[in-house]
């Protein structure tokens, strides 16, 4: 499977053969590029994870293109949000269902009593529950509190050839993690992608968070999923600091440098990244760029090799958050992600 | 019937009201080893139907540019002309665009007959781009698009409708191509296949379709517009 580097946002393909399933459309070219590298013909599963435009923005140009067939498309209603973005969903899935080459779209819950299965590949579904979902985004649920789009986001653990691999986290926040907690949800994945770019998880403490978040999934591996410089300025220096203090010999790797990492707005080299696109790498802001998670005999496997993408980061990235001593103060630019 | 590859040797037409560039465009289809005629005026007054039938008539291609009106009327545009000439049932005659206006307001003159148009190109640009625009027109006649100017249904959300200036336009949002920005659309197609009329356009849903690949917003085309069917009750209620 592969972690796009889509800049601000997620989106991630899993393929096996010819068929792919796609966890969230990040706006851009990022996913259809993939696809067509990929020589895909099927889309057997679509998700889209909530109704946030840099998770969902781009799944228009997916649904109606005829090029693919498509099994289903996975939702859940946002009549909270209720956002142009969200009709405009409806209406390609709409259009592409009458056009033909589109199976169905249903919601997607931790109960919705199938399995998704991509050839070798399972994505279990481990939130929301179908309480959340059924109930949607609302200020004040009877026993929940608050939700909002992101608290019941859809996460998804995907399996490689039975393996639990990649965490796909969405961007759940406090609220989210407390209700997989209380269900002993098994977060457990060598492969986290954090939460909400690793920007702060509502209105709960980010370290706290991060730090929980981490112990409960207990990655070797954490991507953070973000745009070089960009209004969010991704990732919180404080949840960096508190993944690393629950998983000190977890890789950590950015899609793209974050600007709290290096400042400088030289273009950085690419020769670590992985063939295929990745949004960083025309104007030379990639981390790991786009991460490639494959399944062999010998576990799993990425490309870039980590060891290439540490090598990388010690060699050119000025103060990175990953390696460095992080103390976790506010810094100048910080701002709520989105 | 089949449109054939423009083998060298090939009969190629100019049209261009500026002689100067017309024969400058001619000479690079000579340097290709094309045989190539310039023609900068419409003298006869006519239509485009008997212009491409009459004048047209013995040519294998057509190189038009756009704006033919600096010193004579020809009374339709280059646009025009070479969308027609593509789309032409009996006998397609492949035709190439060129323009010193891309990203000017002759962008939306050009931008309603952009589905007959399987390639412009930018006057600086013609020495090198003039061939290969050819060769791919005749491709896209041959039914073999590229991944730009394929075109798939998607639905359209009208935002405003404007009714002044040279082109009717409409701001749009074409789902297939970007959920979140708006292009301009070109609105008197639109108006011609539904039937309605500008005011009623406003907060429609359209069904087109639509070459949702394209890089620029500038480069998609419509076809086959229609009044998009509304949403399913239960879509609503479930």
């Amino acid at each position: 499977m592969r972690i796009l580097d889509v800049g601000h946002g997620n989106s991630a393909v899993i393929w096996d053969g010819t068929t792919c399933s796609v966890v969230d459309v990040a706006p851009g070219d990022l996913v259809k590029s993939e696809l067509q590298r990929l020589g895909c013909v099927r889309i057997e599963h679509l998700v889209v994870s909530h109704s946030d435009s840099d998770h969902a923005g781009g799944a228009g140009n997916v649904i109606v293109d005829d090029a693919r067939t498509i099994g289903t498309v996975w939702y859940n209603a946002d009549g909270d949000k209720n956002t142009a973005v969200w009709e405009r969903l409806h209406r390609a899935i709409y259009t592409r269902k009458r056009m033909g080459g589109l199976d169905g779209h249903q919601a997607i819950h931790t109960e919705i009593g199938q399995e998704l299965h991509n050839g070798r590949a399972w994505l279990e579904v481990v939130h929301p529950s179908i309480v959340m979902a059924g109930t949607g985004p609302t200020k004040r649920h009877r026993t929940l509190g608050r939700l909002t789009a992101n608290t019941v986001s859809v996460v998804v653990k995907v399996h490689l050839d039975k393996v639990p691999a990649v965490l796909l986290a969405a961007d759940i926040d406090a609220v989210a993690l407390r209700a997989l907690e209380e269900v002993e949800s098994d977060l457990s994945a060598p492969v986290l992608v954090f939460p909400h770019h690793g920007g702060r998880p509502g209105h709960a403490d980010p370290a706290r968070f991060a730090e929980r978040m981490t112990q409960l999934v207990a990655p070797k591996v954490v991507v953070f999923s973000i745009l070089s410089g960009g209004r969010t300025n991704n990732p919180h220096p404080d949840v960096v600091a508190a993944v690393r203090k629950a998983a000190p010999d977890a890789h950590i790797a950015c899609t793209q440098v974050s600007r709290h990492c290096h400042s400088l707005a030289g273009p950085l080299p690419d020769d670590h990244l992985a063939a295929g696109e990745a949004a960083g790498r025309s104007k030379g802001r990639c981390c790991v760029g786009s991460l490639t998670v494959t399944k062999t005999d010998a576990g799993l496997e990425f490309e870039p090799l980590l060891p290439e993408h540490a090598l990388f980061v010690s060699q050119h990235v000025n103060a990175p958050m990953c390696r460095t001593p992080v103390l976790p103060m506010p810094r100048v630019g910080d701002a709520p992600g989105c | 019937m089949g449109v054939a590859t423009l083998d060298p040797g090939a009969r190629i037409l100019v049209l261009d009201d500026d002689v100067e560039d017309a024969e400058a465009a001619a000479g690079t289809l000579r340097d290709a080893d094309f045989r190539a005629d310039s023609l900068s005026d419409n003298a006869a007054g006519l239509t485009v139907d008997s212009f491409l039938a009459d004048v047209c008539a013995g040519y294998d291609a057509l190189v038009c540019d756009h704006v033919l009106s600096r010193d004579r009327r020809f009374g339709f545009t280059g646009a025009e002309l070479v969308s027609r000439a593509n789309q032409r049932t009996d006998r397609p005659l492949p035709a190439v665009l060129l323009t010193s206006h891309r990203g000017t307001d002759q962008t939306g003159s050009i931008s309603r007959w952009l589905s007959g148009i399987p390639a412009v190109v930018d006057k600086p640009e013609l020495t090198d781009g003039i061939v290969p625009a050819l060769d791919y027109t005749v491709r896209e006649l041959r039914g073999d698009f590229s991944e730009e100017r394929r075109c798939f249904l998607t639905p359209i959300e009208v935002l405003e409708v404007f009714t002044t200036g040279e082109v009717k336009r409409a701001r749009v949002v074409v789902v297939g191509w970007h959920m979140q920005k708006s292009v301009w659309m070109p609105l008197e197609p639109a108006l011609a296949a539904t039937g309605l009329n500008a005011a009623q356009m406003e907060g429609r849903w359209l069904e087109a379709k639509v070459n949702c690949n394209a890089k620029r917003p500038d480069d998609l085309y419509y076809r086959d517009i229609t009044i998009a069917p509304d949403l399913p009750e239960d879509w609503f209620t479930s």
